[in-house]
């Protein structure tokens, strides 16, 4: 990331894997998917859909948003790179994209638990 | 069901011990998050102090990792003989909250890498949307911070590891 020769490339992929990384912890918790679980007894992992007994997909959740995260941020930063410069709205769109996803998801939480 | 004297859990020896770190990590981050929060809301108005911006971002960002590892180390040993031996069925609420925790920590984890890494592109004198976004995320991992040590301490009143 040649952050110093394009700032708001650099800017726009940060924020973009931020929404990224926000909206790929939170799919698995609301739309079945199969997943990585840890089960903290038998010290065993296994992926799939179905939640094992104990079974913690926190871990499995955060390696797969953060590997969405920076895949995402790679694709914007190149495509960001190959066009002209980001007008200041366009980099505060992808701010203000983040900031939203991040609301939105812990939003989503939260009215799940009270539920 | 599960037999608590023969079930022994990933870093159970040591959960005690990782918590601790834990928590003192977690006074180190709210520290620095809240310290860099205030920095940053006296940018906002004055347009002062990018060097200490940045300074912030990297105490943060690397006290946010330490609290976030050693929280990961000692969730095992939650799951098993907090969780599911005591809350689950005396404090459901504590269960809830802790469900919520978790994620406002993965939440806040990306935010705080967001704003270390914008903390390097931007200059925080100046008020572009960039900067403002950067702003946004450094007061977003204030609030996560505060609410997980909060909702943190209300858990482990109930019941620690």
């Amino acid at each position: 990331m040649s952050a110093g020769k394009r700032p708001d490339a650099a800017a726009a992929a940060t924020f973009a894997a931020i929404a990224a990384f926000c909206g790929a912890l939170a799919y698995p918790s609301f739309w079945a998917m199969p997943m990585l679980w840890y089960q903290p007894v038998e010290h065993q992992w296994s992926f799939g859909p179905l939640r094992p007994n104990l079974g913690m997909d926190w871990y499995g959740r955060n390696l797969f948003a953060a590997l969405v995260a920076v895949l995402v941020a790679a694709s914007v930063s190149v495509l960001a790179k190959r066009r002209a410069p980001l007008s200041p709205t366009a980099v505060g769109c992808w701010a203000l994209g983040a900031v939203m996803a991040a609301c939105a998801v812990v939003l989503a939480y939260a009215l799940a638990e009270l539920r | 069901m599960y037999n608590e004297l023969m079930a022994e859990t990933a870093f159970e020896h040591s959960a005690k011990l990782l918590v601790l770190l834990h928590a003192v990590g977690a006074m180190a981050l709210v520290g620095s998050c809240t310290h860099h929060g205030v920095i940053t809301l006296r940018v906002a108005r004055a347009g002062l102090n990018g060097p200490l911006d940045r300074l912030y971002s990297q105490v943060t960002a690397v006290s946010y990792a330490v609290t976030f590892v050693l929280g990961a180390l000692a969730y095992p040993t939650y799951r098993f003989h907090v969780r599911a031996q005591y809350l689950d069925e005396h404090a459901p609420w504590a269960v809830a909250l802790f469900e919520v925790k978790e994620n406002v920590a993965s939440v806040g984890l990306a935010l705080c890498i967001g704003a270390f890494v914008t903390s390097r592109l931007t200059d925080p004198a100046q008020a572009q949307p960039a900067v403002r976004g950067h702003r946004a995320l450094v007061l977003g991992t204030t609030a996560a911070v505060w609410f997980e040590v909060i909702s943190g301490l209300l858990i482990t009143l109930v019941r620690g590891v």
